[in-house]
């Protein structure tokens, strides 16, 4: 697979800022712990990519974090779709806009992740999932079953047959959940088969039986199929409503003290529950692997 | 002009019988579309083709669900008020119509809802529907009908088109004459009413003398300046000597009887509270600023400071709770970020709420102009939510308290911690900058930056600082954006990590005439060119841009040879900002409007010639007579079952779970302990946690304990040891975490960091208005003694705080009063989060220990008493005399000796659990640490005839501890004879089965069982309130 970023043996993240969008920040920690050598993350204001979205050829994977591009206005995710999919730089006259540099992006073999916002964004701009390749929107976010607004941590199961290397090596996963627009919703029964039939369906909420749910307190969102994660064909395109950077150790679980004190005192020498940096380590490894 | 607007339908939304769209109408100057183009256009910004229908100048419902809606309402921001969403989309809207269409054009955008119902409502019962449910009629525009075509008159939405034809706009600078004549006093006080000045007699006079001053006299007259002052003069010694901006009573002389003996205080504020800090700042190594900015700065280590602050938003929140709460939030953003050189980044939000009690309104009828207190909470926790989600900052912690009395007014206190570095380098003079220090120079550029100027929140710094009634002004009601202050926030960051500005503060109460009145301070003189401010719609007066408290705007101080980098600067975040004048040395605030001069103030006289206030104050201590043989009563297990489920369901003590999780609490990735623990999965049971606990960096596991206390039921009382219990509550809350008290010295800048904000009523006597003022001000008196007492003994010291006076609601000759309340929030350093305590008991076979000493008449107003008192229906045979009961007591030797010794026990991670005890006493405690790992307890009592003030007690200074039994020999030793063990924890058992998941709260007083109720039926209790239902609101 050919790779964008220049410089070989390097891994250039992107982490996209500004316009309401707020999880910049620990994602950018969220890769800079991982402590590898080759690996150089950048933050960038979305209005400077706007300007010349050509430089995104620069990176390797491109992270659209959480928060609440342009306040939310418009339903989430919307307007920062609008900019991306129509802006073009004032500077070139018939300039590509920044969809458009994303579509070589992905064809040059480069990998695109959105948490939350994020993750709307590229549900309305038709990036995920992208079934029949027209970059139309094929589902849609809209408000939580609950009707509200929702910090919880919920569990996940991840499709292991799903093509993404980002969750490889995972089953499941506990991880917050913090959005008022989660619910998944599928256009049509042709999208619905072609999910299941190509294993794009990426996390589903799950109980601790590792039952499906949609049981308000264990899947606010009540999204179709289950849905908290997908990605699309090519698996490097994955949008995700659950926060992997706010559960960077064992420490952001919100029953870490248990978690802990049992160690503490039977040191019973077994793992901790994988954490959200696995995400981050896994998509880092296996760019690596493929530059190498 | 043109107009077009389109209605968006939500097809998978609304199903129920009322339906609602979206509309956004858009005016245009004189544009041209083709149909086709607009309708591509709404298509690609505005529509979900999975969910939406759309409609171009044209409304339905029929279609779309198939059946016929005979009522509408349509509810829309009033024209002067902010409408994120229209400005939002009009920013779309014009990049598409660019980017694709090359045109530009200056279009408006106003959103809007338009409801629908099948039935055929009448329009009073829709006006009424509206109003009470729907919109707020100081910020909304409502409209109804029965016929859905009247709705496409759309004008009015537009500012310009209600106010160009008003022809009192025009008369702009209007002279006030304050000359002396037989009735000069009524008519001073008749213009301070008719200006909303909120000023009395002795200022209004000050003020005239000022202007019959010879020097200023003469001055005016060179300078073309009329005798008498312009509106604007007079309005901004208004806002600057408002109790909102001068806290003209926490410095007022004070005139005191205590128990019949005299003394005269002169300014609280000096005698206690900076007089504490100051004793305290001679022990501690951290205090960097104090008092003196918009937020108290710590010394977090070598290279960090962090700012606190917490405010109230009471009166605004009273009129409008959403908008209240949302700008409240954002307001304490903006002091915690504009502290010092300033664009410090925010940490966490907290927030603490009083309000009356949800079926307040079923037991009493409202007033006219008093709010059902379940749509203030819905709308004030919906506030809260948008300001922290929105802005990306965690509410970390908070508190809700209820009472009767709050019916007078909601409190709404927000707080705010921002971290900044301790230096930042100035490239040009190659030199490192202290950020706490505001620097200005005489040609220093003042520069407004972030929202435009309006007329929404006019007059708010005067208008709180008076009562409520029921024709309360409208102007002083705003909302905020959180989005522009998001890019604002950004774009500060980024300048003051390059130096672009020299310092900076924030626009809150008092608009740009406090900013710069207070910037011009530290200069010595500032001009202003009032016309070079920008507006969101022509048509203001100049007093009314000076004055204005639009939202999300921060005063700039920019050296010049910057100017230009921070232009470009702000151009990449798409921040406006304009040069609206300069500072100068010559001692005065000069305001121009159009080349004119309009004001003129001496900044001496500006700030600090408003006379002393002079008031009485009188205190009686409560001497109550101790009886310990009162509580011999001996309850049968059903009854203390029933009781103990009561409690756990009591408004004021159950699971605030309802409203935590609508509230982002952990983005950042920060938030270590959160206000609920417990794991995830189909148990869903969460012990609520002492004091939030936040690392303050990613790449080490420094971070900090924050905590609230406050406890108004006690005012009534004891307003010292309201206070001091207050004040204790944050230090065990703290200590129970794992915080060590300040001047222990175990560590460098092992900083605390502390809020103060009292909430009073009216404590102005006044025989006929408030005969009981002096009584009033004698608590307030003693609050602040309590204060004094607490920091100085524990070395804690005061860095910022806030008063809030006249806190009463009046209706002809009905008043309400809030109880005299203070609440103090706390951060302070925890040296390592992954060494906390959590609340939670972890596993079976610990021992559980109370820790401190319960005392049998500290009853008095204990939640027990509730029970009682709110639902009497409930019937629960308590016939416990409570005028023998005396309000908790704070024992600081005690206090002190039992918190060391939780240090040490911390230092060497002794405890598997601590949770301290508070409201509902012993019994909650135990109930609360039982439910997150779903186990039970076995608790073992030999009380003879006082296990119901044992089990109910809210005595202060204690604390609820689970160990491991392998530590009881060392836990003992160092807990040297302040422990009692009561018990053991008791988990599922091996088993997997059904039966075996049973677990319970067992009690056995003298080998008798008093108390047997399952976790899950705890549990059931503490979660069962529910209190974000309100009516039809969204």
């Amino acid at each position: 697979m050919k790779m964008n970023s220049k410089i070989n043996n390097m891994v250039n993240v992107l982490i996209i800022s500004g316009q309401g969008i707020n999880c910049e920040q620990e994602m950018f920690w969220s890769y800079k712990l991982l402590d590898v050598k080759n690996l150089a993350v950048s933050i960038v204001h979305i209005n400077s990519i706007l300007d010349d979205p050509n430089i995104i050829h620069k990176y390797d994977l491109i992270n659209f974090p959480g928060g609440f591009s342009f306040g939310d206005n418009l339903t989430s995710g919307k307007v920062l779709a609008n900019f991306i999919k129509h802006k073009r730089s004032s500077s070139r006259i018939g300039a590509p806009s920044m969809l458009e540099e994303m579509k070589i992006f992905i064809q040059n073999g480069g990998y695109i992740l959105g948490v939350c916002n994020g993750f709307q964004m590229l549900v309305k701009l038709g990036l995920l999932p992208n079934i029949n390749l027209q970059f139309e929107m094929e589902v849609t976010l809209k408000e939580n079953s609950t009707a509200n607004f929702e910090n919880r941590w919920c569990r996940f199961a991840v499709n292991t047959q799903n093509k993404s290397p980002f969750f490889r090596g995972i089953d499941f996963i506990e991880l917050p959940i913090r959005c008022g627009e989660g619910r998944l919703l599928i256009r049509d029964g042709e999208i619905y088969d072609a999910i299941i039939s190509k294993n794009l369906h990426l996390l589903q909420y799950v109980d601790d039986k590792n039952q499906l749910t949609n049981e308000p307190h264990l899947n606010p969102c009540g999204s179709d199929l289950y849905l908290a994660a997908i990605s699309d064909i090519s698996g490097q395109v994955v949008g995700m409503m659950p926060h992997p950077e706010a559960y960077l150790n064992i420490y952001n679980h919100p029953n870490w003290p248990t978690i802990m004190s049992d160690r503490r005192c039977e040191q019973n020498g077994e793992d901790l529950p994988v954490n959200g940096s696995q995400i981050f380590k896994n998509i880092i490894n296996h760019i690596l692997k493929i530059k190498s | 002009m043109s107009l077009f607007f389109f209605q968006i339908i939500d097809k998978k939304r609304n199903k129920a019988k009322i339906v609602s769209s979206r509309l956004y109408t858009v005016q245009t100057n004189d544009l041209y579309f083709e149909t086709q183009q607009l309708l591509e256009m709404v298509r690609e910004i505005f529509v979900d083709n999975i969910t939406d229908q759309f409609y171009l100048n044209k409304l339905d419902f029929d279609l779309v669900f198939n059946r016929s809606f005979n009522s509408f309402i349509e509810i829309a921001p009033r024209p002067e008020v902010t409408d994120d969403e229209g400005k939002i989309a009009e920013k779309n809207i014009k990049e598409y119509l660019n980017s694709n269409l090359n045109i530009d054009n200056d279009l408006k955008v106003r959103s809007s809802t338009l409801y629908a119902f099948e039935e055929k409502i009448s329009l009073e019962l829709l006006e009424e529907y509206a109003s009470k449910y729907l919109a707020n009629k100081l910020i909304h525009h409502i409209q109804v009908g029965n016929d859905i075509e009247m709705f496409k008159e759309r004008e009015h939405l537009f500012f310009s088109s209600i106010d160009s034809n008003d022809n009192e706009r025009l008369r702009i600078n209007e002279i006030i004459d304050l000359s002396c004549d037989n009735e000069s006093d009524e008519k001073l006080l008749q213009i301070s009413q008719k200006y909303l000045l909120a000023l009395d007699l002795a200022e209004m006079k000050a003020i005239r003398n000022y202007y019959l001053r010879r020097d200023v006299a003469d001055k005016r007259r060179s300078l073309n300046l009329p005798m008498w002052p312009y509106d604007i003069e007079l309005q901004a010694i208004a806002q600057t000597w408002s109790e909102h901006c001068k806290h003209k009573e926490f410095r007022a002389k004070i005139h005191f009887e205590l128990d019949g003996e005299k003394r005269v205080i002169d300014s609280l504020f000096d005698t206690y509270i900076r007089k504490a800090t100051e004793i305290v700042n001679e022990k501690v190594d951290f205090l960097v600023k104090v008092f003196d900015d918009n937020a108290g700065l710590v010394r977090v280590d070598d290279d960090h400071y962090l700012s606190w602050k917490v405010e109230t938003h009471n009166s605004p929140s009273a009129l409008d709770p959403y908008g209240g709460a949302l700008t409240g939030i954002l307001g304490v953003n903006r002091d915690a970020v504009a502290t010092g050189i300033g664009g410090a980044r925010p940490l966490f939000n907290t927030n603490v709420l009083c309000f009356a009690p949800a079926d307040y309104a079923q037991r009493n009828n409202l007033l006219p102009g008093q709010m059902d207190p379940r749509r203030i909470m819905y709308g004030v926790v919906k506030g809260i939510k948008d300001g922290g989600n929105k802005m990306g900052i965690p509410t970390v912690n908070g508190s809700i308290v209820f009472d009767d009395r709050f019916s007078g007014k909601p409190l709404v206190f927000c707080g705010t911690a921002a971290l900044s570095p301790a230096t930042v380098k100035d490239n040009e003079s190659e030199s490192e900058v202290n950020t706490a220090l505001k620097k200005i120079e005489c040609g220093d550029l003042i520069i407004s930056a972030g929202g435009r100027v309006g007329r929404d929140g006019i007059h708010g710094a005067t208008f709180s600082s008076l009562g409520l009634d029921e024709n309360s002004p409208s102007s002083a009601v705003q909302i905020g954006s959180p989005y522009t202050q998001k890019i604002l926030f950004d774009f500060l960051e980024e300048a003051r990590d390059r130096y672009l500005v020299k310092t900076m503060t924030d626009n809150g109460a008092g608009g740009l005439s406090s900013s710069i009145g207070e910037l011009a301070q530290i200069a010595g003189g500032a001009e202003v060119f009032l016309e070079k401010v920008l507006l969101k719609y022509s048509f203001l007066k100049p007093w009314e841009i000076f004055l204005s408290e639009s939202q999300e705007r921060i005063t700039l101080v920019v050296e010049r040879e910057k100017l230009n980098e921070l232009q470009v600067l702000a151009q990449k975040f798409q921040v406006e900002i304009c040069n609206i004048g300069q500072f100068k040395n010559d001692n005065h605030l000069s305001v121009y409007y159009k080349e004119k001069l309009i004001l003129h103030l001496d900044l001496e006289f500006l700030h600090k010639g408003y006379p002393q206030k002079v008031l009485e104050a009188i205190h009686k201590t409560n001497n109550s007579e101790k009886n310990s043989q009162i509580f011999d009563i001996d309850f049968n297990k059903t009854t203390l079952n029933n009781i103990i489920c009561q409690l756990l369901s009591n408004i004021n003590i159950c699971s605030r779970e309802e409203i935590i999780r609508v509230y982002d609490h952990e983005v950042k990735g920060q938030t270590i302990l959160k206000s609920l623990m417990g794991g995830v999965g189909t148990q869903n049971q969460f012990s609520p946690q002492d004091a939030a606990v936040f690392r303050l960096f990613y790449n080490s596991y420094k971070g900090v304990a924050i905590s609230n206390g406050l406890c108004p039921q006690y005012a009534e009382l004891d307003p010292y040891q309201m206070s001091q219990g207050a004040f204790d509550e944050n230090i065990r809350s703290i200590i129970s975490v794992g915080g060590e008290l300040p001047h222990t010295h175990t560590h460098k800048n092992n900083f605390w960091s502390v809020c103060d904000n009292f909430c009073l009523p009216n404590v102005c006597y006044d025989p006929q208005t408030n005969p009981d003022g002096k009584e009033k001000l004698g608590k307030l008196v003693q609050m602040c003694e309590g204060l004094f007492d607490m920091a100085t003994f524990f070395n804690i010291p005061l860095t910022s705080g806030k008063d809030s006076m006249k806190n009463d609601f009046i209706y002809k000759d009905k008043k309400i009063s809030i109880p005299p309340t203070i609440l103090y929030s706390f951060v302070a350093n925890i040296e390592d989060v992954r060494r906390i305590n959590s609340a939670e008991f972890k596993v079976s076979g610990d021992l559980i220990y109370l820790l401190g000493e319960t005392y049998d008449d500290e009853l008095a107003k204990a939640r027990l008493f509730d029970l009682i008192d709110l639902y009497p229906e409930i019937q629960i045979p308590l016939v416990l005399p409570k005028s023998n009961v005396v309000v908790p007591k704070v024992r600081k030797e005690m206090a002190l000796d039992l918190y060391l010794k939780m240090m040490e026990a911390n230092r060497r991670r002794i405890l598997n659990s601590s949770h301290d005890l508070s409201d509902g006493g012993l019994v909650v405690a135990l109930a609360e640490s039982l439910f997150a790992n779903n186990l039970g307890a076995t608790i073992n009592l030999s009380c003879s005839n006082n296990v119901i003030p044992f089990l109910f007690s809210e005595s202060h200074s204690r604390f609820l501890v689970s160990i491991n039994p392998k530590m009881k020999s060392l836990f003992e030793s160092i807990f040297d004879g302040r422990f009692k063990l009561l018990g053991e924890v008791e988990g599922q058992g091996q088993g997997q089965g059904e039966s075996s998941a049973k677990v319970d709260l067992k009690i056995y007083n003298q080998n008798k069982l008093i108390v047997e109720i399952a976790t899950s039926t705890l549990y059931s209790s503490f979660t069962k309130p529910r209190f974000l239902q309100y009516g039809g609101n969204e």
